[in-house]
């Protein structure tokens, strides 16, 4: 099985989740092969899970102040804000991955395990969806099946701005707002934290752990997903209807 | 009334529901978990409407089962659990 290699890109958030259901459509159709995808979002962006209730999680207006674009993901999880991280997305047939949703989520998460190794940072997968290093979250995955098709996409979190984060996310009540960023300070960790690293390089390790063990050809999106990646982003993922619907 | 736990071991979920004669007239369950595939909770929201309390989770698997669904992070049980604290 060859896989086709689609190199760094950034986009907008809204492209960002369209290129992916773009990307999963053809291969359920047998027009592209499996696929795997490194991106960042420019502008920087908040997205939500699929069953995330938008304006319990977000402060949307502080995010269209500053500039941050909100998008709802395909896929379940948590809230994300989207600024200096490594976002991959890994698209296959599901015969290609464990039918056990956490073995699959174990094997495609070995795959940042091999590129945090290469720049000698040890992580390991914490079911359900996480890897951690030294007891901290590094790297957030989801996954989603449908038509035969598995995707999962995932961040590798290389610098953390948890005020900024918290500036734009919603808490549960705001007393305890400088408590809840005390505690993600104490859970979440990022390269930079770990070591100096430059990105280029947690780029090129990324490669290595993605296609570590696979034929691969790197490639671009076609005419006919690029094309309806942006039809997506316009009918779906730049929508109220979609991004307000929880 | 919307309630909402940690599951332990699992992910957040959160059950926003409203109730007359002990039976279910509105439900939103949302939260951090996964379900696959994701429309599901749509049918999942709309068999729980006329259920009572006590018959969630088996309502919920009903449907996980006849949609080929799969939840992920939280369980039909805790979802039972999480409708009987909003009945509260």
């Amino acid at each position: 099985m060859r896989w086709r290699l689609l190199p760094y890109s950034e986009n907008n958030a809204f492209l960002n989740m369209a290129i992916d259901e773009a990307i999963s459509d053809s291969v359920q159709m047998g027009e592209s092969p499996p696929t795997i995808r490194f991106y960042g979002w420019r502008p920087a962006a908040v997205s939500i899970g699929y069953f995330q209730s938008l304006e319990r999680e977000v402060d949307v207006a502080r995010c269209s102040e500053a500039g941050v674009d909100v998008v709802r993901r395909r896929t379940g999880g948590g809230a994300v804000f989207h600024d200096s991280e490594i976002t991959y997305s890994i698209i296959g047939k599901e015969g290609l991955f464990p039918k056990d949703i956490i073995a699959s989520y174990r094997q495609i998460c070995g795959s940042v395990i091999n590129a945090l190794a290469i720049l000698n940072i040890n992580s390991e997968f914490k079911p359900i969806n996480d890897i951690i290093t030294n007891g901290k979250k590094i790297s957030g995955n989801a996954q989603t099946r449908r038509g035969g098709v598995l995707l999962q996409h995932g961040t590798l979190i290389y610098e953390v701005d948890v005020e900024r984060m918290f500036s734009l996310l919603r808490v549960p009540d705001e007393k305890i707002k400088d408590k809840m960023i005390a505690s993600v300070k104490e859970r979440v960790t990022s390269i930079r934290q770990q070591k100096y690293v430059r990105r280029e390089e947690v780029l090129s390790a990324m490669l290595e752990g993605f296609t570590r063990g696979k034929e691969y050809g790197t490639g671009e999106l076609s005419e006919k997903e690029l094309g309806r990646a942006q039809e997506l982003a316009q009918i779906r993922y730049k929508t109220k209807e979609w991004n307000n619907a929880r | 009334m919307i309630v909402q736990e940690k599951v332990p071991g699992g992910k957040l979920l959160c059950v926003e529901a409203e109730f007359s004669s002990g039976r279910i007239t509105r439900i939103r369950i949302t939260g951090d978990f996964f379900l696959h595939p994701e429309e599901t909770i749509d049918g999942i929201e709309k068999a729980l409407v006329g259920t009572k309390a006590d018959g969630v989770a088996a309502k919920v698997s009903e449907v996980l089962a006849s949609n080929g669904a799969q939840l992920i992070g939280a369980s039909p049980e805790d979802i039972e659990r999480l409708v009987k604290r909003a009945m509260e």
